[in-house]
């Protein structure tokens, strides 16, 4: 039929509103180049970023396009591999924050009465608990590889994720068309998997990508920490390392934490640009 | 199959609990909200029903407890004599099956997100009507056209924000329909309509009724429409029957004050006899802490001592039209 027609002005309609919000355009426009950048550093990159060259502490200089670090390593190809490992942590991290926290807030929700008071308590005990120390504890315990750093962002900020679904899960269960499929003989968690989550998704998607900020930003805070994972590269190693150079070699974290700046940025605008979209009113006087 | 399904609803209360801001500032005050306050009634196969009453009198949630949407603070709804609890405890799609309901707002009745094909297949899916895909999907199509959609090729892949509300609401009947339901609840099924298309959909309602032997429950607040599609009339008030009976009976020789009342506020219903309107005192209050005596004292017009201190009994007036008011002389 005329899927295909239905297809395009879909696509259109969602880049007239991607222009219409400044703060989503300029973020994606940012994170297509990071993430062009982090895709092809293979090709960009002019050292390997773990070869230890002659030249230590060396200022930026057309051998060395940001300079080396203390033990001779290339700041820029650095910054190019980093990349992957930032946006890598971000994303998964974040996804399972997402996935746990939508799951058990539509539940919660959706369900109501014992479990829901249940969740409740627990989101409020998360609430209060000092995440990042808490981070800290299991990452001194389990060890510092990416996938336990991954693994256990993800399980400490999934409340957040939570509270928005039950929230949605809330409002949607009052609706007309969640009575009419329970009325029609939609089971109870069919209803919540393929109707109220698909529905009240959305404030996740944006404070997921919001997350993603978070979570680049907490993986550079343990590595810069002492606590990254050793075998890859990453910016927050990158700024630990450079920090006792500061004196004599600021372009080392001064390069890296820019990455850092940068791409936590994109992130957050692209989060900020989708929550506006989602409550145009609170933008609407401008 | 063909034997005489009926439908029996045996005392039936819904009482919620409300919490109320008490005098001082840290109490709460747990109030009752009487929405079904003891409901008895019998339908049969083919009978269609009118319920009517004002705002609030509870006929959504008699609605909802008939389709098991929310269950009864007391109460029994029967089967042909089965408890409605045991059918649907052993097979909830069979009860589903039995017993259907049509929203008030069509506009909110689907899954914004899912294609009319989707809604309707995926229903068919579920209780196992059809063997394939295409199957359902020529099984939509059929149904579709037969209800004035056509082409149902042009409707199939539209969303419900595409459609119109008449076009939403056909297609909520429709899909009862297909489960081919022994009993359906319309709740204000054309209040939220155009009244340009109401007709039709009245209309499809009354086909389904007499090709299907399916007993409909209509709820309304508008005594024109439902005197003209229903067999027999249920009036409510504050949660409980005032006055029931063959619809002829109680809308040309009503006898409980409320639907009097109700009645000469009607327009065209008596065209030929020129009766006053009567006045009703006051908003139509909400169901918490009436009684002891009429809920409807407070503002009936022939009030007197007894009506504020004992509950009247229900009475015969005649074969098939029954009464609760003090003031009526049973035979
Ligand atoms: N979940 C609930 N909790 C508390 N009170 C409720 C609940 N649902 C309904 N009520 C109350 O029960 C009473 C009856 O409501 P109901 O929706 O059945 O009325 P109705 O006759 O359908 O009215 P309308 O004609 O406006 O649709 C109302 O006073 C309402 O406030
Ligand atoms: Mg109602």
């Amino acid at each position: 039929m005329n899927k295909s027609g239905d297809f395009f002005t879909k696509m259109k309609r969602m880049l007239s509103m991607i222009n219409q919000v400044r703060q989503l355009k300029i973020g994606i426009i940012l994170l297509t180049i990071i993430i062009l950048l982090a895709l092809f550093a293979p090709l960009i990159a002019t050292h390997d970023p773990f070869s230890l060259n002659d030249d230590m502490v060396n200022p930026p200089s057309k051998n060395y396009l940001l300079g080396t670090d203390g033990l001779g390593r290339d700041i820029f190809s650095g910054i190019l591999y980093g990349a992957r490992t930032s946006i890598v942590i971000g994303v998964v991290a974040a996804s399972i924050s997402g996935i746990v926290g939508t799951l058990i807030g539509g539940i919660s929700g959706f369900y109501g009465g014992k479990i829901d008071s249940v969740v409740s308590e627990i989101i409020n005990v998360f609430l209060m608990m000092p995440t990042f120390f808490l981070i800290l504890i299991i990452v001194a315990l389990f060890g510092s590889s990416m996938f336990n750093v991954m693994v256990v962002i993800g399980i400490t900020t999934w409340t957040g994720n939570a509270r928005l679904m039950r929230a949605q899960a809330l409002s949607l269960k009052q609706r007309t068309f969640v009575k009419s499929l329970e009325n029609i003989g939609e089971s109870k968690i069919k209803t919540l998997i393929k109707h109220i989550i698909p529905n009240g998704i959305f404030p996740i998607i944006a404070n997921t990508t919001m997350n993603i900020s978070e979570a680049i930003l907490t993986e550079s805070g343990l590595s810069f920490l002492g606590l990254g994972d050793p075998n890859v590269m990453s910016w927050g190693q990158m700024v630990y390392n450079g920090k006792s150079y500061l004196t004599n070699g600021w372009w080392i974290s001064t390069f890296s934490g820019a990455a850092i700046v940068l791409t936590v940025l994109a992130f957050y605008l692209i989060g900020d640009g989708m929550n506006n979209i989602l409550s145009p009113k609170l933008n609407d006087n401008k | 199959m063909g034997d005489n399904y009926t439908l029996e609803v045996n005392n039936l209360f819904k009482h919620y609990t409300q919490r109320i801001k008490g005098n001082n500032r840290f109490s709460t005050v747990k109030k009752t909200v009487k929405a079904v306050d003891g409901i008895s009634f019998k339908l049969e196969a083919g009978e269609v029903m009118g319920v009517i009453g004002e705002s609030g009198c509870g006929k959504s949630t008699l609605a909802k407890l008939l389709t098991k949407l929310e269950y009864p603070t007391q109460g029994e709804i029967l089967f042909n004599g089965e408890s409605s609890d045991e059918m649907i405890k052993k097979d909830r799609l069979r009860y589903k099956r039995t017993i259907q309901m049509v929203f008030q707002n069509p506009f909110d009745t689907f899954d914004p997100r899912n294609s009319i094909e989707k809604i309707i297949v995926e229903t068919l899916k579920m209780h196992n009507i059809g063997k394939t895909h295409s199957d359902r999907v020529s099984t939509a199509i059929n149904a579709m056209e037969k209800i004035g959609l056509s082409p149902a090729g042009d409707y199939l892949h539209r969303f419900p924000h595409e459609l119109s509300g008449g076009q939403l609401q056909r297609i909520s009947i429709l899909r009862t329909m297909l489960l081919k339901p022994k009993f359906l609840i319309a709740d204000e099924p054309v209040s939220m309509l155009d009244v340009s298309v109401r007709a039709d959909i009245i209309k499809m309602l009354q086909d389904l009724v007499r090709n299907s032997d399916t007993a409909l429950i209509f709820i309304s607040h508008d005594i024109n429409t439902t005197r003209y599609i229903s067999d027999k009339i249920v009036v409510m008030y504050l949660g409980r029957i005032v006055e029931s009976g063959t619809t002829d009976y109680v809308l040309h020789n009503p006898v409980h004050p409320y639907t009097k009342t109700l009645i000469s506020n009607c327009a065209s219903i008596n065209m030929d006899e020129k009766t006053d309107v009567i006045k009703i005192e006051g908003e139509p209050p909400t169901p918490i802490d009436n009684g002891p005596g009429c809920y409807f004292a407070p503002r009936c017009y022939m009030k007197k001592d007894i009506c504020f201190k004992e509950y009247p009994e229900q009475k015969v007036i005649e074969e098939n039209h029954f009464a609760s008011c003090h003031f009526i002389n049973s035979n």
